[in-house]
């Protein structure tokens, strides 16, 4: 029986579903304590922005404390609520739209994903690696980025990540190979170091 | 998976972005969400309990109410039982409160004596014509 990290948070998760469907609200404390740290990193993936990421946040919550049933019905509770946050994402990003467009020309910004290409890793500690990794992702596309959140952080297969984007398998799996390959050109130097390490 | 982009993938698995909500935002969801668990028992409520398709209009604050249930109150306390008129309330596709900022005046009827004089017809009638503010009102809560 898998034990690991990834299979204790789910079946955390299948138990806090079941909890917030029987007791309703009283039980959304516990789930957003297990799960609000990652939802919000996946939503600060789509969005970009904090405050756009809380708000995100708190629709898919109140939406499960609404609709409880589909997230404990669902055979994957954790794939559904990502779902459910991409899903309001979505929506709150077409409201914003023109807000956004205007901060996706913001200068400062532009600069600071260009510096990020071309990062200089001499002399490089765990804190500025892990520092240039994140600005590594922030040169992906969202699409691209969203991805790479759900295969390696929230340990999702790319069936179940073809079922949160609405996306065959097929162009999950190629999206997620172009955006290790750009990963790859802009962290090649500390890669190349740790391969020689090895 | 060739040899660098397998390191990549493990660079990334090991450096996972470490980022935390505001930490008042837990609060900020809990009250969210048990305001509008709140609403969604008032809106089946008020399904229910129009029934008879009335339900009341306090002229006071602008609130609804069902069954002596106020669903709804704004500005400074005040006796709602005094200055509520009971109106019909049609259901259509767009739900049952829509309709009632639609109805006639001429249906509003008076639920308590406070208002069966002349003087409080006019203000009942002057409230009831608002129907921006009561769109908004019932848009907003429900």
């Amino acid at each position: 029986m898998n034990t690991g990290p990834a299979a204790l948070f789910s079946v955390r998760m299948r138990e806090c579903a079941c909890r917030i469907k029987r007791e309703g609200i009283g039980a959304l404390d516990e789930l957003y304590d297990l799960t609000a740290a990652r939802l919000y990193r996946y939503a600060l993936t789509i969005m970009r922005h904090h405050q756009d990421a809380e708000d995100v946040l708190q629709a898919a919550m109140v939406r499960i404390t609404l609709h409880p049933q589909g997230l404990a019905d669902s055979i994957h509770p954790w794939a559904y609520f990502l779902r459910i946050v991409r899903n309001e994402a979505l929506r709150i990003a077409k409201k914003q739209k023109v807000r956004r467009s205007r901060e996706q020309l913001n200068l400062p910004e532009i600069l600071e994903s260009e510096e990020a290409a071309t990062p200089d890793f001499q002399g490089t500690g765990i804190s500025e690696i892990r520092e240039i990794v994140q600005a590594a992702m922030k040169t992906l596309s969202p699409e691209q980025a969203e991805i790479v959140v759900l295969k390696i952080w929230e340990e999702l297969t790319f069936a179940e990540i073809s079922q949160i984007l609405d996306e065959s398998p097929n162009t999950v799996a190629s999206r997620y190979r172009y955006a290790l390959q750009k990963l790859n050109q802009s962290l090649d130097p500390i890669v190349g170091e740790a391969l020689r390490n090895e | 998976m060739n040899e660098p982009l397998a390191a990549v993938e493990d660079m990334i698995r090991e450096l996972a972005e470490d980022v935390s909500p505001a930490i008042s935002l837990r609060q900020r969801i809990l009250t969210a969400s048990h305001n509008a668990r709140v609403r969604q028992l008032r809106r089946v409520q008020i399904q229910r309990a129009a029934g008879g398709f009335v339900a009341s209009l306090c002229l006071m604050c602008v609130g609804i109410l069902v069954q002596s249930s106020f669903l709804h109150t704004l500005g400074s306390p005040h006796d709602h039982e005094q200055s509520v008129v009971r109106v019909p309330v049609l259901e259509n596709s767009r739900g049952l409160m829509n309709d009632a900022t639609n109805a006639d005046v001429s249906q509003v009827e008076v639920s308590t004596g406070h208002l069966s004089d002349p003087i409080e017809w006019e203000t009942a009638n002057s409230c009831w014509r608002r129907r921006d503010r009561q769109s908004a009102l019932i848009s907003r809560y429900f």
